[in-house]
């Protein structure tokens, strides 16, 4: 006898606190080079959808890189900034799935994407005030030596599913399984994804934002921080650094 | 033994004699006048109805099939709008079909008797608006065949459907709907199928017996009838306000700009309105023109009651498409004025 049980859709969050996992970008230092962006395809099997769709507008990298100008011509300066999911609170994609595909993981705090609960609404990505969805428009090839990259801890999507970032979770899964066997918390940076790891300028920190002594933490505290749309209240887990010179990176 | 449905003494005939309110002609002959329509068609008839049937064919199988078997790409959707001729074609087909069921309820609670002829046409046109509007449903889902996963039923993965979500009020509004208007368009058709049954031979005479659930035009029979059909015009009324404010709350209750506006639940209502009272004249249109005898019961006179209506409901609906701007300019957002602005002049403005 199956005892059905709904899962709860919003997390139980107040403003104050803060979810497990979270991020921060510091736009100081990034320098836009789309390392994350290729990490990030890369290591959770993001398809390559060619150049007609991609200029089109339907590409699926799960992080874009925001190019700002500012300043007029003589003295202009540009400032990136890498948009993935921001993991929200209170997140606007997850109430409006009929099917659950999109929820919220009352353990991580996360949002997750269950592919294969997902029938293809597409109600979560009109929803996302991040535009941080992409959707599985064709099934996409893969030629040849790309099919041999394919990561098997991911699972690989078709055609009609919506997907986004997860914040690696199978890496946080893989973090937090070895440290499960070796009797001990998961350490500051074991858990990065492939963003934060792969970025050269070290501009995205990934870690737990309970434990306060992590870099992240600390950055959270730097004051420096800001979130995307924040006025929305979706209260994301990723924050933004901008605007300091002369601090200490590590706290 | 079978003459009852035409009994000439019958209480409600007095109904019957007033709804042709300028020649009325005896009961017998006017059956006699709908049956010949039922029963002859010319050659034009197959011509249309064969080709609308290969369009429909093609369109559902082929065009449908490709794009089940290609993705949704082939809608030409792209981020970061994810919902486009599909969504409109719900939208449109839900609005369609709400003004057949609202002129015959409203009409019928009024007791407004020169609206029989074209009632029946009226809620015809609902039901198969509803059919083309759920279908749409069906089309833009990017997997279709996991569609089922909509419907609440005990299943292996142990989840019920998200009730947070719009779209499940939808899905539950829209059932709720086509089994209600099937029942409205059915019930006051007893008595006809009955009258149908009585008049014709072999297999149509089954399924008119079938249809005619034993209808054989009593008293009590009567009686029981147009309680029921009472109660369903003042009840379907306010599942048919519902059912279109549902629709809107998909994109109302959205965080996206523009959309989320509080407008919209009467907004789709009268656009419902407009939109399905002119298609009413169209249909009514075409059955007059089309069909044999119908000139007779569908008069110019019920062109001017749906003109009269459709001009009261165009001036609504253009008082609501002036608020929708009002309203969200007033709000002084700054994306959503560049929208409303965009909406206006476009790429060049």
């Amino acid at each position: 006898m199956t005892e059905h049980q709904i899962p709860e859709v919003k997390a139980d969050f107040s403003p104050e606190e803060v979810g497990k996992w979270g991020m921060v970008i510091d736009q100081d230092l990034c320098t836009g080079c789309q390392a994350c962006v290729a990490a990030c395809a890369m290591e959770n099997n993001v398809s390559f959808v060619g150049e007609e769709d991609a200029g089109y507008g339907r590409g699926m990298h799960w992080v874009r890189i925001e190019r700002f100008w500012e300043g007029e011509y003589p003295k202009i300066s540009t400032s990136f900034q890498p948009v993935m999911c921001q993991q929200c609170g209170h997140a606007p994609c997850e109430p409006v799935c009929p099917v659950f595909a999109t929820m919220h993981s009352e353990a991580e705090h996360l949002n997750m994407q269950v592919y294969n609960r997902c029938i293809g609404t597409r109600y979560c990505a009109n929803n996302c005030p991040y535009q941080a969805r992409t959707f599985n428009w064709y099934d996409y090839e893969r030629p040849d030596p790309l099919n041999n990259q394919l990561n098997p801890e991911v699972t690989v999507r078709r055609r009609g599913i919506m997907e986004k970032c997860t914040f690696c979770i199978q890496r946080i899964r893989r973090a937090e399984d070895a440290a499960a066997a070796e009797g001990r918390e998961v350490m500051d940076g074991e858990a990065d994804p492939a963003c934060a790891q792969a970025c050269p300028a070290d501009a995205i920190i990934f870690g737990r934002l309970d434990d306060p002594e992590s870099r992240v933490s600390k950055q959270v505290r730097s004051g420096r921080g800001v979130k995307l749309l924040e006025e929305l209240g979706t209260l994301p887990q990723v924050t933004y650094l901008k605007g300091g010179a002369g601090y200490d990176r590590n706290g | 033994m079978t003459v009852t449905a035409n009994a000439q003494s019958h209480p409600h005939e007095e109904d019957h004699r007033e709804h042709l309110m300028f020649d009325p002609r005896p009961r017998g002959e006017m059956n006699d006048m709908v049956m010949e329509s039922m029963h002859t068609t010319s050659w034009k008839f197959w011509v249309v109805a064969g080709f609308l049937t290969v369009v429909v064919l093609v369109c559902l199988f082929a065009v449908w099939g490709y794009m089940i078997s290609e993705g949704l790409g082939i809608t030409g959707l792209r981020r970061p709008n994810y919902w486009g001729a599909f969504i409109v074609n719900l939208v449109f087909w839900i609005g369609i079909s709400h003004a057949g069921t609202f002129v015959s309820a409203l009409l019928r609670v009024f007791k407004a008797e020169f609206r029989r002829p074209f009632t029946r046409a009226a809620e015809l046109m609902t039901t198969f608006g509803l059919a083309t509007a759920g279908l749409t449903i069906f089309l833009h889902l990017g997997r279709v065949w996991r569609a089922y996963w909509m419907f609440p039923y005990p299943n292996q993965r142990g989840l019920w459907p998200n009730f947070h979500s719009p779209l499940m009020w939808d899905f539950l509004a829209i059932n709720t709907y086509l089994l209600a208007s099937t029942m409205y368009l059915f019930l006051p058709l007893i008595p006809d199928m009955a009258m149908a049954r009585d008049r014709s031979e072999g297999w149509r005479k089954k399924a008119y017996r079938i249809l005619a659930l034993g209808f054989r035009g009593t008293e009590g029979e009567w009686t029981h009838l147009h309680k029921a059909m009472g109660i369903f015009a003042y009840a379907i009324l306010p599942v048919m306000f519902s059912v279109h404010t549902i629709v809107a709350w998909d994109f109302a209750v959205a965080t996206r700009p523009i959309w989320n506006s509080t407008i919209y639940g009467p907004y789709f209502v009268i656009g419902a309105l407009l939109s399905g009272i002119g298609a009413v004249g169209m249909v009514l249109a075409v059955v007059r023109g089309t069909m044999k005898n119908m000139k007779y019961f569908i008069r110019p006179e019920h062109f001017d009651a749906l003109g009269k209506l459709l001009l009261i409901i165009s001036m609504s609906w253009a008082y609501f498409f002036f608020n929708d701007y009002i309203i969200q300019w007033y709000g002084g957002d700054g994306i959503t004025r560049f929208l409303l602005a965009f909406h206006e002049e476009g790429p060049a403005g």
